[in-house]
Parts: C-alpha cells; sequence; structure tokens
C-alpha cells in the first residue's frame, strides 16, 4: 500500500524519504501494487515446488519400498509358496541349490517336492520360527493344521534363496548273493560305488568252516530322497523274489527248474533215510553220506542209535510233502519237508514229522549241513486232508 | 534531513502498521502453505506405504499403529475393519494353548554370583534400544497392584509403585482398560493375583497370564484361574501373548506385532528373571516387533517367557531411576499393576 500523491506536502517531493518507506511507496501511480501479485505468484511457486519436492520424495519412497519388497525375506518366501501352490516345480528347482547325483536326480528332486506338497495347497501358511542355523531364516510350513515342513531363507546378494528342508528315507538295506545284480533307481549298485558288507553267516550255519558258506553281500544305500525303485535279477534276466525282514530286504534266488527238481529229489531221498533210519529199516550210512561230515548235524546222527527201536512187520508214509524250497544263492537251498510215517506191527504207529533242512553245494555236491526235525505237520500236509 | 508533516507523519505510522500485519501475514501464509505442503507429502507418504508395493511395509505400518492407543485412526483411513483384523491376524505370534511345564527345580546357576544380584545390559537392534535387567533371586519378583480398581480410580506409575511397595527396581505389568488411550489406569483387565490372593479374575475364562508360583517358576501361557490357584500360583497378571513356552520360541506369522516400545518378562532356566524394556516411538528407537523380542529373550537364554503391556506403559525403574525413555512426552503414565523387585 502506498501514500498517494495528494497527502504529500510539496516541500516533502523534494526531501529525502521517511525511514521504511522506498520510492515505490511514496510515488503514488493510481493503480494496485504489483508487489501482492509477486507474493502470491511466489507463493504458489513455492507451493508447486514444495509439491514437486514431496512427490520426488514419494517416488523415491515408492521405489525404496519395491527394493525393500523385493528384498525383504517374506516375499521370497511368499513366492516360493506360490510356486508351490502352482506346482512349478522346475521354477523351484531352478532356484535351489540342490545338487543332484545318480541317486536323486532332478526329477527325483521334483518327484519328493509333488510328494511332501501334496495336500491343500490352498490352505498352506507360514509361521517365522527362530533360526537353528546362523544368518539365515526359518519358516514353518503349514496345510491348515499340518506343519509340512521347514523352509530356510539363505542370504544370497540383496535377496533370499528359499530352501524346502530335504528330509531323507531311511536308509535301504538290500541283501543278495553276487550273483544277483541289484539296481536303485536305475543306477547298479557297482556304479554307486558302495561298498557291500559280507553277511553270510547270517543266513547259513553247518559246516564249522566258515569259508564254506555261500557269499551274501549287504549294502545298505543311505540319502534317498524318495522311496527308491529297486531291481534285482540274475545275469540271465530272472528276479529275484524279494522279502521283506526286519532289518531290510533280502532277495532270494531265483533258481533252475531243472536243478530245483533235482533238489528237491535229493531232499526226498535225505528226508527218507534220515526217517528209515531211526525205525531200522534204512542203514545209518545212507544217511550219513548225505551229510557233510564237518557239522555238528553229522557227528548227532554218528553217535545217534536205533538199537532199542522195536520189532515193526512195514513201514509207508501215508503223506509226504516238499515244501518252501529257497535259495539264497545257486550254492545253497533250504526246505521243509512234512511227512506221516507209518510203522506196523500188529497196530499201526503213525509219526508226524517235520523236517527243515538246508543243503550247500560243497566240493560241486549238494550236501545236507543242518536240519531242526519236530512233529509239527502242516494241517493242510496230513493224510486225512 | 527529510520532512513529513504531522498529518503525514499520522499515515506513514499507519502504513508502517499494515506492513508488520502484511508481513507477519505473509509469514502465516508462508508457513501455512509449508505445513499444507507437509501435510500433503506426509499423506502421500503414508498412501504410498498402505496402497503401495510394499505389503509387508503396510503390514509393519498397519500393525504399528493399531498397537498405539491415538494412532488407531490412521489405518482406518485406508482400510476396513476386516482388512485390519486380517493384517492383525497375519501378523502376529502364533499362541497355542500351550503352558509351562514348570521344572522340579531350578538347573545350577550360569555365574558364579551372588543370589541377590541386580544386572542391568543394554540392548540394541536395527530398530530399538533397550535395557535388560537380569534378577538372580527369582524369589524377590512380585506383582504390585492398586489397593482398590475401577474406571474413576487412579493407577499409580511405575516410580509410584516402586516408592510405595520400597521396591529396588519395577516395570510396568498387566492389561487395563484404556479408553481412547486417556484412561486412569485404575481398571486392570484380566487376572491378578497377589501374595496367592485372587484380586482379579474369573476362575473359568481362559486368559494369558504371567505368573510366579510358590517355588518362583514364571508360568505363562493360557489358563484359568481356578488352573492358576491349582498350580499354587502367587503372584500373577494378564497379558501376552506369550514368547517361550518351555524352551521352545513360538512361531511368528508376518511382521510379528508392529514397532512399538514392549516389556518383556522371561526366566532362565536357573531360575533368574529377565525383565526386558524396549524404547519406541523416538527418533532414537522406533521399537521392536514381537520377533526382535522373542530373539533378545532367547540370546539370555529365557526357557519362558512372555510379553508385558507396552506402548507408553513401558518403563524401567531401579533405585529410583527409570533407566529408559517413555515413549509418552507426558512421562510414565498412571496403570494398576506392576512388576517390582523387592
Amino acid at each position: 500500500m502506498g501514500i498517494s500523491e495528494k497527502d504529500k506536502p510539496a516541500a516533502s517531493r523534494q526531501m529525502p524519504l521517511a525511514p521504511g518507506l522506498s520510492e515505490q511507496d511514496t510515488v503514488t501511480t493510481g493503480k494496485p501494487s504489483k508487489f501482492r501479485h509477486w507474493f502470491a505468484v511466489g507463493l504458489s511457486v513455492y507451493f508447486v515446488l514444495l509439491l514437486a519436492a514431496g512427490g520426488i520424495a514419494v517416488f523415491f519412497l515408492w521405489k525404496h519400498l519395491e527394493a525393500y519388497e523385493a528384498q525383504s525375506p517374506a516375499t521370497a518366501v511368499s513366492r516360493y509358496v506360490d510356486w508351490i501352490q502352482r506346482g512349478e516345480w522346475e521354477a523351484i528347482y531352478a532356484q535351489s541349490d540342490f545338487e543332484p547325483d545318480r541317486l536323486n536326480t532332478k526329477e527325483q528332486y521334483m518327484a519328493y517336492l509333488a510328494c511332501l506338497y501334496n495336500g491343500e495347497r490352498e490352505s498352506m501358511r507360514t509361521a517365522e520360527r527362530v533360526s537353528d542355523q546362523p544368518d539365515t531364516k526359518q519358516y514353518n510350513l503349514y496345510m491348515g493344521d499340518r506343519k509340512v515342513t521347514t523352509l530356510t531363507l539363505y542370504p544370497e546378494g540383496t535377496t533370499w534363496r528359499v530352501e524346502t528342508a530335504l528330509t531323507y528315507q531311511e536308509p535301504v538295506v538290500l541283501t543278495a548273493s553276487p550273483e544277483i545284480q541289484l539296481t536303485v533307481n536305475g543306477v547298479a549298485m557297482t556304479d554307486l560305488g558302495i561298498e557291500p558288507v559280507e553277511v553270510g553267516e547270517t543266513y547259513f550255519d553247518g559246516p564249522r568252516d566258515a569259508a564254506l558258506f555261500p557269499h551274501m553281500r549287504r549294502y545298505t544305500v543311505e540319502g534317498l530322497l524318495n522311496p527308491p525303485e529297486i531291481t534285482a535279477a540274475t545275469a540271465d534276466g530272472q528276479e529275484a523274489v524279494p522279502v521283506e525282514e526286519e532289518d531290510g530286504t533280502l532277495f532270494y534266488y531265483p533258481g533252475n527248474p531243472d536243478e530245483q527238481q533235482e533238489m528237491l529229489e535229493l531232499t526226498e531221498k535225505a528226508a527218507k533215510a534220515y526217517t528209515q533210519y531211526f525205525s531200522k529199516d534204512a542203514p545209518k550210512a545212507d544217511i550219513l553220506n548225505r551229510i557233510y561230515k564237518d557239522t555238528p548235524l553229522y557227528d548227532a546222527v554218528k553217535q545217534s542209535s536205533n538199537y532199542w527201536y522195536g520189532p515193526h512187520s512195514s513201514f509207508s508214509y501215508q503223506s509226504f510233502h516238499i515244501y518252501n524250497l529257497q535259495q539264497y544263492t545257486p550254492d545253497d537251498f533250504t526246505v521243509e519237508v512234512a511227512m506221516e510215517y507209518a510203522v506196523r506191527f500188529y497196530t499201526t504207529r503213525v509219526y508226524p514229522l517235520h523236517y527243515r533242512m538246508r543243503f550247500l553245494r560243497i566240493d560241486g555236491e549238494f550236501r545236507l549241513v543242518s536240519m531242526v526235525a519236530d512233529d509239527k505237520v502242516p494241517e493242510n500236509m496230513t493224510a486225512k486232508k | 534531513m527529510w520532512y513529513i508533516s504531522r498529518h503525514s507523519r499520522k499515515k506513514v505510522k499507519k502504513v508502517r502498521l499494515r506492513w508488520v500485519l502484511k508481513g507477519i501475514g505473509r509469514c502465516f501464509a508462508v508457513l501455512g502453505v509449508t505445513a499444507l505442503g507437509g501435510v500433503l507429502c506426509a499423506f502421500g507418504a503414508i498412501t504410498v506405504v498402505c496402497k503401495g508395493p510394499s505389503p509387508s511395509a503396510r503390514d509393519l505400518l498397519v500393525t504399528t499403529m493399531m498397537e498405539t492407543s491415538a494412532a488407531k485412526f490412521i489405518p482406518r483411513l485406508y482400510f476396513s475393519e476386516a482388512e485390519i483384523q486380517n493384517i492383525l491376524q497375519k501378523n502376529t505370534v502364533v499362541e497355542g494353548e500351550a503352558q509351562t511345564e514348570a521344572p522340579e527345580s531350578f538347573a545350577p546357576p550360569e555365574t558364579e554370583m551372588p543370589k541377590d544380584t541386580i544386572e542391568v545390559f543394554d540392548v540394541t537392534g536395527s530398530t530399538y534400544m533397550g535395557k535388560m535387567m537380569v534378577v538372580h533371586d527369582p524369589s524377590r519378583v512380585k506383582v504390585a497392584s492398586i489397593e482398590t480398581f475401577g474406571p474413576e480410580v487412579r493407577g499409580l506409575r511405575v516410580e509410584e509403585f516402586a516408592k510405595k511397595y520400597n521396591a529396588v527396581a519395577a516395570v510396568n505389568g498387566g492389561a487395563f482398560q484404556d479408553t481412547n488411550g486417556v484412561g486412569k489406569g485404575g481398571q486392570p483387565l484380566g487376572l491378578i493375583i497377589r501374595d496367592g490372593k485372587f484380586l482379579l479374575g474369573n476362575a473359568s475364562t481362559r486368559v494369558s497370564i504371567i505368573a510366579f508360583d510358590q517355588e518362583n517358576r514364571l508360568l505363562v501361557g493360557r489358563m484359568t484361574g481356578q488352573e492358576a490357584m491349582d498350580r499354587g500360583v502367587r503372584d500373577a497378571v494378564s497379558f501376552g501373548p506369550a514368547f517361550i513356552i518351555n524352551g521352545e520360541p513360538l512361531e511368528v506369522s508376518g511382521s510379528g506385532g508392529g514397532l512399538n516400545p514392549r516389556t518383556v518378562i522371561g526366566q532362565r532356566a536357573d531360575g533368574a528373571v529377565l525383565l526386558l524394556v524396549i524404547d519406541g516411538r523416538q527418533a532414537h528407537s522406533l521399537g521392536a516387533t514381537y520377533k526382535d523380542c522373542i530373539q533378545v529373550m532367547m540370546d539370555y537364554k529365557a526357557i519362558n517367557a512372555a510379553n508385558l503391556d507396552g506402548g507408553s506403559s513401558t518403563i524401567m525403574v531401579y533405585q529410583g531411576e527409570v533407566l529408559n525413555s517413555c515413549a509418552s512426552m507426558y512421562g510414565s503414565r498412571a496403570i494398576p499393576t506392576a512388576i517390582i523387585v523387592e
């Protein structure tokens, strides 16, 4: 606001201006001052600049938050869970540091994930737990209320690499003769470099010299992600027969049908020689000739006596069965015999007999090496049946 | 030399006054525009956090604000109540129904220190600073409370509790009614047991409790008043969640709560009681999440630990001095219960 021209005394026109007044203020123009507009314009410019600075700050905040989110462990976990929910095992494999080997291939790894995360994937949720490994973060992953696994996050540059905790299968124990070729997940045992343990003594008895036992090898396969695909076959392609035992899987030798027929005949002769010896219907030499000498069985039979067995008119086999022929190796077989042995002298006395006999091939010939006898004839093998 | 007539001098004075007024007006205009710009920028920044590219930052902001008494309105500007509840549920401690299974006896002391020792350590993290007090004799740690409860009753400040009970040290205690953040601190919530006497609570309602039994073992988890009495609790307040139960840290989903001032109590296997206060909502210390608190308590080898009331209630007093910096600019507030060390 200025002083109008009419208010100014004539003398003062040549005088110095009062302090605080400018020429512009004192000289009237008859129009409003532009200063007000300049201030308004300046203030507007200031406001615009302020908004621009704010806008830039917000822009950088946005960028910072983008980077923060990208680097956040929660984002890494969330992305990983998305992959799981969509079954994108390739993506999970690609970011993982899993190193495939001959037993656990890439396909095995992906199959493991598919099996582990099988279920209601929509109900997946994660919860962070205190990590038990330094410099890592850990999240438990749940499907509903069931804890599925623990995800471990490893720092990698500015982001995080997520790994599913791998739970390996219990060690797989396989026992077979050397003539049976074993493979695990398509890889031959010899190629895996797993050293077998000789366990012949576990499966054989009889000869005092353990060197006479056929070889049996036990392999322990560890570090498998999935239940293994196992094959066991002879060189000529005959599949071995697996039997689950307490400490693993045992593979019986499949055997040769012709050879097994001979084994059955041999068993019949030995069983009858043994039975008839005790009723004085066969000489001791018949059975002794079939038993390997350096065995407790040979000694027992040799020292036994049938002197006290009473006279009788005849004997016969009311039933006679050979069953459960099993071979661990080509050089042994175990077999069971069930019979009802009848001895007649005025009346008939029937002896139910059950033998479990083991033969080993020694010096090229099958010899009886051990035998367990009792009277437990299976009901379906009696004469009445 | 200059000359102005008397009449003109009046005019000049008038002009000067106008100029002064105009100057003040313009200053206000500049300040107003600056403030407006600041508000708009702050609004823009909060909008970017709430609706921008980072759900993690959004969750942290929402959980932080919702744990305050005065700033709950900010998340409500951007989200519905259902959305806020969803965010809170996704970012907390996963608390089951587990309870402390008190050991028969304490393990041998970790350090050869006189039983009456009290140690205080500084605790720091990327977003927080605080104090950890280690009380080697757990029998000294008790619950203090005001005599009568009610909405019109005024509670006591932690310093007043310490003075009243002649305590060596004290921290704030359990839950209380705090309507709009300006409650008088005289209406506790949940359960209060002091010296084996049931002062407040319901025998059949299950609540999160922090208790000491007659053998001075810290019990945390959810239990009813009846269960607490059956277990021989001598002192108890209600708050939660539990952080560590029987040596197992509880899981945390999402950000695990916001960045806020915290008070935490725990016990080591040798019986030593851990009292932790974390400053928050201040420039030197933004605060700690539940996750941070669990980590600190694990670092100090707690086998049981739980969260006490926090925010502007968080205060630690030792030998008459406040050791931490209260989040409230008005200083510590009145509350109905405190944990004291006799």
